[in-house]
């Protein structure tokens, strides 16, 4: 007999599943009396996803997630007959808000500006989190900074006009000040797996902030493959972190930076500036994206356009990872 | 050694899904139905459709299939082009012939409840 512990969301402590012999995971918690989704019971819907802290999740159960549901923990409770110990845990945890102080705050450009706050939690590039401005309101930021070696959380904020969120983060935030934050979030970052496969990176507007991690990230953990990395705007004047780009463009040969912009609007120092319709620009800077790994980021029409894209010339599901952009409501 | 074993299993069912799913979108008699907003739920109904011919463990009872396609208006118009891209698919991978034909008779099984005939 294997004993698990599940601790569901919002209870503090965990519960003890004894499993019979050969019974799987999906079987004992319900039978225990937990509610946990379920549908095909075949190891093929994904429906009854949930997540462990244990390092000894068994491989049958993680079959055809993708590489960053693997990293999280995430396996098919319907496939999975543990013959050690498990702690389990919902997948997709609402992590808890925690307090972080505002170290410094820069403006990037005429409508972004700068965040660093102090680390609160471990994280990888490419994921996001949620900054609370009062009990009410709330938004989601990219991280863009890179957990090893950086000791602050970085996020970029997009002022849009009468957006009551970043108006205040752009006008009243300023230094020393305490903000609830909660994360991280998301399942878009790099993973080592092939370091020679060819990497294609595409994001629109502040969908740069996690690229430029995950790039990085990629960088540090020693990808010597291909990197494509494109960044979309409408007009040139609006890009940002050029300067390091262009410099981290430098020093790595393996990463080729595209900026696509639909209209240019000021001279440019380097010569991969295109001026046309993204979509159009991809297809001819990538022809085939057949065992190319894809990350998009950035407005969710421009990621669910980009995905179907990708997919038809050739990348497999598995290895598109994408962080669109949900408008919140009000 | 059943079908499903035979042609390989899951991994089998994990080649030919993105093969065939990249097949639905791009054919315009279909396309359509497959056009959604979540891909990637959209991806999960097709390996579990593969699942199925393929004669792999799945739960699809003839109730669910004509529940799931009723409201859909489809014809054997329809049903002949999923089964066109199946057979490509199945082309593709090389599957053998008597493999695909079993693969196929089990897709026509269904006809009658995806066709709410």
């Amino acid at each position: 007999m294997t004993t698990l512990t599940y601790k569901p969301d919002g209870e503090e402590q965990a519960f003890a599943i004894n499993l019979n012999e050969g019974e799987t995971v999906l079987d004992g918690l319900l039978r225990h009396g937990h509610d946990v989704p379920h549908g095909c019971r075949a190891g093929i819907c994904q429906s009854c996803i949930i997540a462990s802290d244990s390092d000894n999740i068994p491989e049958r159960a993680q079959q055809g997630l993708k590489e960053t549901h693997k990293k999280l923990g995430y396996f098919l409770s319907c496939s999975c007959v543990p013959s050690a110990p498990m702690s389990l845990h919902p997948a997709r945890l609402d992590a808890a808000k925690k307090t972080a102080k505002v170290l410094e705050k820069t403006h990037l450009s005429d409508n972004i500006v700068r965040l660093r706050v102090e680390k609160v939690f471990d994280y990888r590039p490419g994921q996001f989190a949620t900054i609370w401005k009062d009990q009410h309101i709330a938004r989601s930021y990219s991280i863009a900074s890179l957990p090893a070696n950086e000791q602050f959380i970085e996020f970029h904020i997009k002022r849009i006009p009468e957006g009551c969120f970043s108006s205040w983060a752009y006008d009243e935030l300023t230094e020393g000040h305490e903000i609830q934050l909660q994360g991280p979030l998301g399942e878009c970052f790099y993973v080592k797996s092939d370091t020679e496969q060819a990497l294609f990176l595409a994001g629109i507007g502040t969908g740069l902030a996690p690229l430029y991690g995950i790039v990085r990230d990629a960088l540090q953990q020693g990808h010597t493959g291909n990197i494509d990395l494109v960044i979309a705007a409408k007009q040139s004047e609006s890009y940002y972190l050029v300067e390091p780009l262009l410099q981290m463009e430098e020093r790595f040969p393996q990463l080729h930076i595209h900026f696509i912009s639909q209209k240019i609007t000021q001279r440019w120092p380097t010569n991969n500036l295109i001026e046309g319709d993204v979509y159009d620009e991809i297809k001819k800077l990538v022809p085939d994206f057949k065992h190319r790994k894809v990350f998009l980021c950035g407005a969710e029409s421009f990621v669910r356009k980009m995905k179907k894209q990708c997919f038809l010339a050739g990348a497999n599901m598995r290895d598109i990872l994408s962080d669109p952009f949900l408008a919140f409501g009000a | 050694m059943s079908l499903y074993e035979r042609i390989g299993g899951t991994p089998a069912v994990d080649a030919a899904v993105d093969i065939f799913y990249r097949k639905v979108l791009a054919d315009e008699r279909i396309s359509e139905f497959f056009d959604t907003v979540d891909m990637e739920a959209q991806h999960i109904k097709q390996k579990a459709f593969l699942t199925m011919v393929f004669g792999g463990p799945n739960e699809y009872t003839g109730k669910d299939m004509r529940e799931a396609h009723k409201h859909m208006n489809l014809t054997e118009e329809h049903f002949n082009a999923v089964a066109e891209n199946l057979v490509a698919t199945l082309k593709e991978l090389e599957v053998a012939e008597e493999d695909i034909n079993e693969i196929v008779n089990i897709a026509l099984s269904v006809k009658s409840d995806v066709l709410n005939q």
